[in-house]
C-alpha cells in the first residue's frame, strides 16, 4: 500500500504583525498624561503625534527617551493549566528634533518604534501549534516639515519609512523524527524575515486663543489648543523572509525543506487622532493643563496574512483576522510650579481590536488605566522627564475561533519610562512666559 | 541622584506587582459518583489502533483518558484495564520505502517487523479472568453478542465471545453455563460507566462488503443486527446499569463509511481528465461500473494500483466493495439504532454523545487547537493505519466530547485533556 504523502497542515496562522503590538507610549510626558498629546505639543514628540504641533515649539528642540515595557501574561488554557509567557521586557526607543528654520517655517525628525512586542511560551503548551515565540521590531524614519500660517492654524507632514523585523516559531503536527531521540516530538517551524514600507503622516495645530497670565498682578491666563493628526497605514512587503523547518521526519520531510525561502506582506493601520488642551495659568508660579486625546486605529484593514512559500510542496497558508477598528480616549492633567516642576496624571480607555476572538500571539484586552508622570527641569535648556502606566486586564474564556483555541487570559505591563529633553539656543525669559 | 534612586525604587515596587497566574479551577464530580468508572464497547473502547491491540493503544484508550480526568475530580478512584504486554497482538506501522510511506501490517515478515506481536500475546489474558478490570471494552464484540434470551442464541453468543481473542480477559463460563457479557454488567457494581457498543453490528457488515461469513455451523458473522434487536438489546443493558444504581453516558454509532476504510481507494480513475469507473462485483454478484455511491474498500487498494477493476472480466471483488445498496441498509441501520441510544438513554436519565454528528464534522476538516483533523488516511491525523479506529489524538478527541457531557449532564467540572498532547501517526525517519 505504497504512497506518497502529502501533508495538508493549516501551516503559519501567525499573527507577527499584528495588533496590540502598536506600543502607544511614544512620548514620556504623553505617557503620563495617559497618552494624550495631539493638542497639547509642548516637546520634540510633537513631530510623531501630531506634526503641525511643532509650531509650538521655540527653536531648537530634541527629545530623548525610552521606555520599559514590562510584561506578565498568564493563559490558563482548557486543560486547566495555567501557562505565564516568559515574555522578556520591551524598551522601545524614540528621538524627536524639532527645528524652527525661521518665523513660520519648522522641519523635524521623529525615529522611534510605533510597533513592537516579544513574547514566548513553553514549548509544551497547548497553544505550541499556534504560537512559541514571536517577536516584532519596527522602525519608523519620519522627516517632517510644519509651517505656521497664523497663529490659529498651522499645517504639518512627515514622510514615513519603517524598516521591520519578525520572527516566530511554532510547532508543526508531525512526529517521528528521532534527531532528539524521541519519535514523538513534533516538528517546528522558526519564521523570519525583514520589511519595509512608506508611509506618511499630516496634523493642523491651532491656538483657538491665548491670553497670559500677568505674574507682576498674578491674575489668571487661559489658553485653548486643538490638534488633528493622521498617520497613514504601512504596507509591509517582505520579499525574502526564511522559513526553517525542524525535526521534521525524513518521510515528509521534502515538503518541509531545512530552509527555503518565503514571502509575505501586510499592512499596518492608520491611525487617526483628535486631541484639545486647555490650559490655565496664575500668575508666574503656577500652570495647569487639562487635555482629552482621541484614537482611531484602523484594524479593520489588518485583513489577512498570506504566507507563500519558494518551494511549491510547502502548502502555503492564508490567515484571516477579523479584527475591528478600535477607539481610545485619553485625559490627562497636569500641574506645574515656578515652571520647573511638573506633576501629571492621566486616564485612558484603550479598546481592542480583537473584539470577538483573541489570538494567544497577541494577548489584548480592552482596558483602562491610570499613569502618572513628572518632569524637572534644570534649566532652561534642559528637563527630565519620567512617566508611569499600568494596563491590566482579564478575558475569561476567549476563542481563537479559526484555529478552535480557548482560554483566559490576563495581562499587566507596567511602563516606566523616562525621557530627556533639551532646548538649544534657548532665551530663558522668552520660554518662561 | 537621590531623586532617580527614589524613582527606581518606586520603579521596582511597581514591577514586583505584576502577578498575573491563574489558580487553577477547581475539580468537581458534581452529582456524579466516579468510585467505579467501567467502560463498556467494543475495539473502540478497548484502546484498538493501527489494526491491534497494544499497551500504547491501551495507554491512550478513551476510557483510560476519561479516567485520568476523572482521577482529578475523585483521586482514590481506581481503574484498571486489562494490559497486553508491548506490542500486544502486534499492529500496523509506517516504512519509508524509496521514497514512499507503507504502512506494514503485523504480520509482515519481509523483514524485521518492529510492531509484530509480543511473544506473550498467544497465552495474554487468560489469567486476568476473575479479576475485575474497569475497561470491559472487547474489540470486535457486537451489541448482540452481549445478552440472550436463552436458547440456541445464548450459545453461539457464548462461541462468539469465548473464541474472541481479544475477549480473553473475560470469563465467558462454558457452553453449559455461559457467563453472559451482560452479566459482567450486572456483577460490576458501576457507579458510573459509558456505553459505546453498537457499531460492530454495523461494521462488521460494511468491513466485509456486505459478505457474511459463518466460521462456525450455525453462527452467522458480519450480518446487520436487527433495529428491534438492538433496540431491545440496548435496553437491556442500560436497564442493568440502572438496576445497580449507575449513572452513564452513552455514545451514538458513528457513520461507518465516513470513515478512511471506506473512502481512501476512489471508485474512478482519471484517464486524461475523464472519469473512467471501476467493474465492482455487487451483492447479488452481477458485475457493473461503480457510482459515487459505491465504496471501494481500503484492503483492495494493492490490488486496485495493479490493475484490478478496469476491465469488465477483472472486476473488484465483492467483499472489498460496499456497494450502493449494502451502503444504503448501513446507513439505514445506523440511523435507527442511534434513534434507539437516544431514546433509550433520555428514558433512563443519561447522557448522551452523539458521535454520528461530531464525526460528521471532521468529513472536512476541523481545527483543534491549531492543529487539523480531517478523515484522510494516515495524514488526517484523526484516524490511525487501519482507516477504522482513531489515533491517541483521536481518542482525546472522543475523551474530551465525554467530558463534556458528563460536566453538562452531571455539573461536574472536569478538565478536557490538551490534545497537543497526543500523537496522531509517528512518520518515519528512515
Amino acid at each position: 500500500m505504497k504512497r506518497k504523502i502529502t501533508m495538508a497542515l493549516c501551516l503559519l496562522p501567525f499573527a507577527v504583525f499584528a495588533g496590540g503590538f502598536q506600543i502607544p507610549q511614544q512620548s514620556i510626558k504623553s505617557t503620563g498624561l495617559g497618552g494624550a498629546f495631539t493638542g497639547i505639543c509642548t516637546d520634540a514628540s510633537a513631530v510623531f503625534f501630531n506634526p503641525a504641533g511643532m509650531t509650538n515649539l521655540f527653536g531648537q528642540n530634541v527629545t530623548i527617551g525610552s521606555v520599559g515595557l514590562f510584561p506578565s501574561v498568564s493563559v490558563l488554557t482548557q486543560d486547566n493549566v495555567n501557562t505565564n509567557q516568559t515574555t522578556s521586557v520591551y524598551t522601545p526607543i524614540e528621538f524627536y528634533y524639532s527645528g524652527q528654520i525661521c518665523k513660520n517655517f519648522w522641519v523635524g525628525l521623529s525615529i522611534n518604534n510605533q510597533f513592537g512586542a516579544a513574547a514566548s511560551y513553553p514549548n509544551t503548551w497547548e497553544g505550541e501549534y499556534i504560537v512559541q515565540t514571536i517577536k516584532l521590531q519596527t522602525f519608523m524614519f519620519q522627516p517632517t516639515i510644519a509651517y505656521k500660517i497664523c497663529d490659529q492654524l498651522s499645517v504639518g507632514a512627515g514622510f514615513v519609512y519603517s524598516l521591520g523585523t519578525f520572527g516566530g516559531s511554532k510547532a508543526l503536527p508531525v512526529s517521528g523524527a528521532t534527531t532528539s531521540g524521541d519519535t514523538t516530538r513534533n516538528g517546528e517551524v522558526n519564521l523570519s524575515g525583514t520589511g519595509h514600507a512608506f508611509g506618511y503622516n499630516i496634523g493642523l495645530f491651532s491656538k483657538i486663543f491665548e491670553h497670559k497670565a500677568d505674574s507682576a498682578s498674578n491674575s489668571w491666563g487661559e489658553a485653548l489648543t486643538i490638534g488633528v493628526s493622521y498617520r497613514s497605514g504601512m504596507p509591509f512587503t517582505v520579499p525574502n523572509g526564511t522559513a526553517d523547518f525542524t525535526d521534521i521526519p525524513a518521510s515528509i520531510a521534502s515538503q518541509f525543506p531545512a530552509s527555503e525561502g518565503v514571502s509575505t506582506s501586510v499592512s499596518l493601520p492608520a491611525v487617526l487622532s483628535a486631541g484639545v488642551a486647555l490650559k490655565f495659568s496664575k500668575g508666574y508660579n503656577w500652570d495647569f493643563m487639562v487635555a482629552f486625546d482621541f484614537n482611531l486605529t484602523y484594524w479593520s484593514s489588518y485583513d489577512s496574512l498570506r504566507f507563500n512559500f519558494a518551494d511549491p510542496n510547502t502548502p502555503s497558508s492564508t490567515y484571516q483576522y477579523g479584527w475591528s477598528n478600535a477607539t481610545a480616549y485619553r485625559l490627562g492633567v497636569e500641574a506645574t510650579y515656578m515652571k520647573k516642576y511638573t506633576l501629571r496624571a492621566g486616564y485612558y480607555i484603550d479598546n481592542t481590536p480583537e473584539v470577538s476572538s483573541m489570538t494567544p500571539e497577541v494577548v489584548d484586552g480592552s482596558n483602562a488605566g491610570f499613569s502618572v508622570g513628572a518632569s524637572y527641569k534644570f534649566n532652561c535648556g534642559l528637563s527630565l522627564d519620567f512617566a508611569y502606566l499600568n494596563s491590566n486586564f482579564t478575558r475569561d474564556n476567549v476563542s481563537f475561533t479559526s484555529q478552535n483555541f480557548t482560554a483566559s487570559y490576563h495581562r499587566i505591563v507596567n511602563v516606566i519610562g523616562f525621557g530627556v529633553n533639551y532646548a538649544f539656543n534657548c532665551k530663558c525669559k522668552k520660554s518662561s512666559n | 541622584m537621590k531623586k532617580i534612586l527614589t524613582i527606581s525604587c518606586i520603579a521596582a515596587a511597581l514591577i514586583a506587582c505584576r502577578k498575573t497566574d491563574f489558580t487553577p479551577a477547581s475539580v468537581s464530580p458534581g452529582s456524579a459518583n466516579f468510585t467505579t468508572y467501567v467502560a463498556v464497547g467494543n475495539s473502540l473502547t478497548e484502546g484498538y489502533m493501527d489494526d491491534g491491540l497494544s499497551a500504547y493503544g491501551q495507554g491512550h484508550s478513551y476510557p483510560s483518558i476519561l479516567a485520568q480526568q476523572m482521577k482529578l475530580a475523585d483521586p482514590s478512584m481506581a481503574f484498571l484495564q486489562p494490559m497486553v504486554t508491548g506490542n500486544g497482538s502486534g499492529y500496523i506501522h509506517l516504512a519509508y520505502v524509496n521514497g514512499q510511506i507503507d504502512p506494514i501490517n503485523a504480520t509482515d515478515s519481509t523483514y524485521v517487523n518492529p510492531t509484530g506481536p509480543d511473544p506473550s500475546w498467544a497465552n495474554w489474558g487468560t489469567t486476568l479472568q476473575g479479576t475485575f478490570v474497569n475497561n470491559m471494552g472487547i474489540s470486535g464484540i457486537r451489541l448482540t453478542d452481549c445478552v440472550s434470551d436463552g436458547g440456541l442464541e445464548k450459545s453461539i453468543n457464548w462461541v462468539v465471545c469465548s473464541q474472541n481473542p481479544f475477549g480473553r480477559f473475560m470469563n465467558f463460563g462454558n457452553l453449559g453455563v455461559p457467563i453472559q457479557y451482560i452479566d459482567h454488567i450486572r456483577s460490576s457494581k458501576a457507579t458510573f460507566f459509558t456505553c459505546w457498543l453498537g457499531d460492530n453490528d454495523v461494521l462488521g457488515y460494511a468491513l466485509n462488503g456486505g459478505v457474511s461469513s459463518s466460521p462456525f455451523p450455525g453462527v452467522t458473522l458480519n450480518n446487520i443486527t436487527t433495529p428491534a434487536e438492538f433496540a431491545q438489546k440496548y435496553d437491556s443493558v442500560l436497564t442493568a446499569f440502572h438496576n445497580i444504581g449507575a449513572q452513564g453516558i452513552c455514545m451514538t454509532i458513528p457513520n461507518v463509511t465516513s470513515i478512511p476504510y471506506f473512502n481512501t481507494v476512489p471508485t474512478f480513475v482519471l484517464v486524461n481528465g475523464v472519469r473512467k469507473y471501476f467493474y465492482i462485483q455487487t451483492g447479488n454478484g452481477s458485475v457493473r461500473l461503480a457510482t459515487n455511491n459505491d465504496y471501494i474498500l481500503l484492503p483492495a487498494y494493492d490490488s486496485v494500483t495493479a490493475g484490478c477493476g478496469t476491465t469488465i472480466g477483472r472486476p473488484i471483488p465483492n467483499d472489498l466493495v460496499l456497494d450502493a445498496a449494502e451502503a444504503d441498509s448501513v446507513a439505514v441501520a445506523t440511523v435507527q439504532y442511534n434513534n434507539s441510544i437516544k431514546s433509550l438513554a433520555a428514558q433512563f436519565g443519561y447522557g448522551v454523545v452523539d458521535m454520528y454528528t461530531y464525526l460528521q464534522e471532521f468529513q472536512t476538516s476541523e481545527t483543534i487547537d491549531g492543529i487539523s483533523f480531517s478523515r484522510t488516511f494516515i495524514q488526517g491525523g484523526t484516524f490511525g493505519l487501519d482507516g477504522i479506529h482513531p489515533t491517541a489524538r483521536g481518542y482525546a478527541d472522543v475523551a474530551n466530547q465525554i467530558i463534556l457531557e458528563i460536566n453538562s449532564k452531571y455539573g461536574a467540572t472536569i478538565p478536557q485533556v490538551d490534545i497537543t498532547k497526543y500523537n496522531a501517526e509517528i512518520f518515519p525517519n528512515f
